[in-house]
């Protein structure tokens, strides 16, 4: 990953969200983490578009995998954090509380 | 999770409209579960309302280009690349078809001519253990700058007598030398008597440890043994597998039947398989040791087939071979002299001649492929250009740079594998009409076809191909950042001054190998026509040539045979509008008859070498070939008269040394064979080296018995040159005799035809048959026609070759055209600027020319730089032409320039009607 990219906030939260699933990180799954931890109602196809993206660029990988609790047999599209998206998301953190530093007073008092 | 919710139609409808294929279960079946989940904790209103917002926030354009780009509509990795390269070849058309059509016309190409090279020089002859197989002859190096060419060549390879291979075949049984087995073998032609009448029939003659180094089992019987080499012994016949088919209805009793080979009865001992044929006699039938002469060391007509023991080389064989060919010289000096032994690989000696030719090919055919693929690589690299903005979406829809250079490359291969694919399947289609028009004397022609390493052979071309052409449009993508390409303006991905000198660069060594390839081509092409139009001496057209011997049956005395060609010649000059002649050897036809002759010097006897016509008094006018002193024969010639005969130029000149030719005379034999020959009783007949017959002969030892001076011949006549061993081969002297003044047999007939040689064709051989219904016809063919197929290879390699200059430069053309129409497109702004402050339009065609033209200098100069240095393998192909005639150059130079020039005259004409107000607006 080049210097100059870095994780958009969506990009962060569905990271996030897939590397809290661990093992049980799919469309649904990931849609519902994001709801009920992040707070927010997402599309679908979005975190298709952005999972798809950051495929790309190796930091997450998916694979066609048989459902673990068997509901209906049919495989589904699993996801799961990559050692780059790991990486990326530190750099993230770093990057955000580098930027709280100081900072977090003021708004405790505004 | 309980049981599985299913979506409400309409949202199944609307998931089927709004999400692409790949995806579309995918997605239906997560909005399934959260609606299922959703539906169940807070009720069918919240599910519905939830399930519409999913809807409404579907972006389709998104969810397709993911898939399109993942390859996820159903698969994933390489497919799915090739998936989108295949689906953006089908969008691009006619830029993909003209691709493709390239790649394949140069893999065809190169596969075609490496399916011959394959066929003829690689694959391995069809016996056991091939490699083992060896030809073995004589040379006599003392000839190998002697005056006569024909001797010349007899110094590299000179054939065997009988009682030497004997010799040589004694001295292996004592374990002398390295092979396993040898044998004999030399190339006959028979006529066969059936019921049916007569007919020819080819084959050769063997002794028994031929066939055993062949080591092929007979499908019947047996081959030939030790016994059947025997002096006296029952003459046998091995037949092929067709002949025992096709003639013998695959007779199962054949074995012991008996044949007329010649009037002599054969006796068949075996048929040998299917498919099997004697390397480079080949044939249909194959005999034993039949040959009057075996106990005659002088008489020479044979190659020895051997096969190497373990470990021999041939090298050690050869070594071998000379030790008791030393003693063979000591024992019998004047024959043997310093004769030494000969042995080579079969496959070498068979193909040896067409080698060079074939890999000289098959290295103009890669100078094709390479310009092809050039060529490819600046059209995919200026198509590259064009579709910057498909890579600058695709890149910032995150597609990594690694991901597009995948792509690109897989769009390469796939265009490089359909057009390779066509290209080996053009070849495989084309087969048939390149065997067709290959030169008949090409050796294993009947190997060559389409097998498992000629399609190697295409797919690494097209592997290859590949490769070279996907790698800068890849480089291009690769270096390029997503911005640059993003900018319409930009001259990024290589759109700038780096992308430019690459693309010249390309189409500089274009046309530099265009040049090459051009200039070889003109090089053979001058050299071929120079060899044509060589002059003959005499008129080729209308004649008519006819090959016949009388049957040695009905016709056993020479008596006879005067006979029968009298009555021929009868039967020929009765067909209306032809003139008959006859001679012992037709000039250009491929057989050359030699003498020694002897004249005194000075009182020295001096020995000389000439070739020997023997004609009847018809030849000079009916060949048309003039007499520049004296006269010719006109028929008062008898074998009692005075001998006399007519000389060429060369004779003249070579062996008088210009002196006046008329009225001196030579004769046919050394004084001392005269003295020995009045030893004798009945005197034997020692004038030539070679005897087909013997018309005269007996008269002459008869003269020789009662103690007259050696016959002795007057020159009364000079005739001019005619080339005669090939049109390549200066005259040599040569000595015309009259048919009954000659011991040797004139059974070559000439026919002038008024009108088409053709119709005559079946009237002369119906005139043999009419004459005699038991004597075959050897050959009736064209003079002209067979002087053409003695020239078929040289022929063959520059039409070839020729081909080979106009695609190459159909191809720089297009890449000069390419290149000079793209640098105007960038330049359009430029040109209008220009135009606008009152540049006249024909200095901007002459400046788009003149970019053409430059283009053309350097590759020409870079041409004519390889050519220097590669024009040692054009060399040996070249007849009276210089490799490095600088009017050739110069010529090409020039040549190459004109194309260039037609190249830029369109887009240079272009380019001077670009409108300045419309073009300046756009911007």
């Amino acid at each position: 990953m080049g210097k100059n990219d870095h994780l958009g906030e969506f990009e962060q939260l569905a990271l996030l969200a897939v590397l809290r699933l661990g093992d049980g990180a799919y469309g649904a799954t990931i849609q519902e983490e994001l709801d009920r931890t992040a707070g927010r109602s997402s599309a679908i196809s979005t975190i298709y578009i952005t999972l798809t993206r950051l495929e790309e660029k190796g930091l997450v990988r998916s694979s066609m995998e048989a459902p673990r609790d068997g509901e209906d047999g049919k495989p589904r599209r699993y996801f799961r954090i990559e050692p780059e998206g790991v990486e990326a998301l530190r750099a993230s953190r770093d990057t955000l509380l580098n930027m709280w530093d100081g900072v977090e007073q003021e708004l405790e008092t505004t | 999770m309980s049981r599985p919710v299913r979506l409400p139609a309409y949202a199944r409808a609307l998931v089927a409209l709004l999400v692409p294929d790949g995806l579309r279960d995918e997605i239906a079946r997560d909005l399934a579960e959260r609606f299922g989940a959703i539906r169940m904790a807070s009720g069918r209103v919240r599910a519905h309302g939830w399930l519409w917002g999913q809807l409404v926030r579907m972006r389709p354009r998104g969810l397709r280009r993911i898939t399109e780009e993942t390859g996820m509509d159903g698969t994933a990795g390489w497919t799915g690349d090739v998936r989108v390269a295949l689906r953006s070849v089908r969008m691009r058309f006619g830029f993909s078809a003209t691709v493709i059509a390239t790649v394949a016309l140069a893999v065809g190409a190169t596969t075609s001519v490496f399916s011959v090279v394959n066929g003829v020089l690689l694959r391995p002859l069809d016996y056991p253990e091939p490699d083992r197989l060896v030809l073995i002859r004589q040379t006599n190096p003392d000839w190998a700058d002697h005056p006569s060419s024909q001797l010349r060549r007899f110094a590299e390879s000179f054939p065997l007598s009988v009682p030497t291979f004997f010799d040589w075949e004694a001295f292996a049984a004592e374990g002398g030398v390295g092979v396993e087995a040898f044998g004999l073998t030399s190339d006959e032609q028979w006529v066969l008597q059936t019921v049916e009448g007569a007919e020819m029939v080819r084959g050769g003659m063997f002794t028994s440890g031929a066939f055993r180094a062949l080591g092929v089992e007979p499908l019947m019987g047996r081959y030939l043994g030790p016994d059947d080499d025997r002096d006296g012994a029952q003459p046998v016949v091995l037949l092929s597998y067709r002949v025992w088919h096709d003639r013998f209805g695959s007779d199962p009793e054949i074995l012991g039947r008996t044949l007329s080979l010649d009037g002599v009865p054969h006796v068949v001992v075996g048929v040998m398989p299917s498919g099997f044929t004697v390397p480079r006699i080949g044939g249909e039938i194959w005999t034993s040791l039949v040959d009057e002469e075996r106990d005659d060391r002088d008489s020479a007509g044979y190659w020895v087939l051997g096969r190497l023991a373990d470990g021999a080389t041939t090298e050690s064989v050869q070594a071998d071979l000379n030790v008791i060919q030393t003693r063979l010289g000591e024992q019998y000096p004047e024959i043997q002299g310093s004769k030494r032994a000969r042995v080579r690989g079969l496959l070498d000696e068979m193909v040896g001649d067409v080698r060079a030719t074939l890999f000289f090919l098959l290295a103009a055919v890669g100078l094709v492929l390479a310009i092809a693929c050039v060529n490819i690589a600046n059209m995919l690299s200026v198509s590259g250009l064009a579709r910057r903005r498909e890579m600058a979406v695709r890149a910032a829809l995150g597609a990594s740079r690694s991901r597009l250079v995948r792509a690109l490359l897989t769009e390469s291969a796939v265009l490089a594998a359909l057009g390779g694919v066509a290209g080996i399947a053009l070849a495989a289609g084309s087969l048939p009409a390149l065997l067709r028009i290959l030169p008949t004397s090409l050796p294993r022609a009947d190997e060559i076809g389409i097998d498992v390493w000629v399609l190697a052979f295409g797919l690494f071309v097209t592997a290859a191909t590949a490769m070279l052409v996907g790698m800068l449009p890849a480089l291009q993508a690769a270096g390029t950042q997503p911005r640059q390409m993003m900018d319409a303006n930009s001259r990024g991905l290589a759109g700038g001054r780096t992308g430019a000198r690459i693309r010249t660069g390309l189409v500089v060594t274009e046309v530099a190998l265009a040049f090459v390839l051009l200039l070889g081509a003109s090089l053979l092409a001058s050299s071929y026509s120079r060899l044509w139009n060589t002059e003959r001496g005499f008129y080729s057209e209308g004649l008519v040539a006819l090959y016949t011997a009388p049957d040695p049956v009905t016709y056993p005395t020479p008596e006879d045979g005067h006979r029968f060609r009298t009555n021929l010649l009868e039967r020929l000059e009765a067909i209306p509008g032809v003139r008959v002649s006859r001679t012992n050897q037709i000039p250009l036809a491929g057989s050359t008859s030699s003498t020694t002759y002897y004249r005194d010097v000075d009182g020295e006897e001096q020995e000389l070498t000439v070739m020997i016509s023997v004609v009847d008094e018809n030849y000079f006018e009916l060949m048309g070939i003039d007499l520049v002193e004296g006269r010719g024969f006109d028929g008062s010639e008898t074998a009692d008269g005075p001998t006399v005969g007519v000389v060429n130029q060369a004779f003249v000149e070579e062996v008088l040394g210009g002196a006046p030719a008329v009225g001196q005379w030579i004769r046919a034999r050394s004084r001392e064979e005269w003295a020995a020959s009045r030893g004798e009783s009945n005197g034997a007949n020692a004038g030539g080296a070679d005897a087909n017959g013997a018309d005269g002969a007996d008269r002459r030892s008869a003269a020789a018995a009662t103690g007259d001076p050696p016959p002795e011949t007057t020159v009364i006549g000079v005739a001019r040159n005619v080339r005669h061993q090939g049109l390549h081969m200066p005259a040599e002297p040569k000595l015309y005799v009259t048919v009954p003044q000659s011991r040797r047999t004139a059974n070559q007939w000439l026919l002038r035809v008024q009108g088409d040689p053709r119709s005559v064709m079946d009237l002369a051989r119906q005139a043999v048959r009419d004459v005699s219904p038991t004597t075959p016809v050897r050959r009736v063919e064209l003079v002209e026609e067979r002087i053409a197929s003695s020239v078929a290879v040289p022929r063959f390699r520059t039409l070839f070759v020729v081909g080979l200059a106009l695609m190459a430069t159909v191809l720089a053309l297009l890449g000069v055209y390419g290149v000079v129409t793209f640098a105007v497109s960038q330049r359009t702004r430029e040109l209008a600027v220009r135009m606008a402050v009152g540049a006249h339009p024909r200095e901007v065609v002459a400046g788009t020319l003149s970019d053409g033209l430059r283009l053309a200098a350097v590759g020409v100069a870079l041409g004519v730089g390889i050519a220097l240095w590669a024009n040692r393998a054009v060399e040996q192909f070249l007849y009276e032409v210089d490799p490095a005639d600088p009017a050739v150059y110069a010529a090409v130079a020039v040549l190459v320039g004109a194309v260039a020039t037609a190249a830029s005259w369109l887009p240079a004409r272009r380019a001077s009607r670009v409108d300045p107000v419309s073009v300046l607006k756009a911007e």
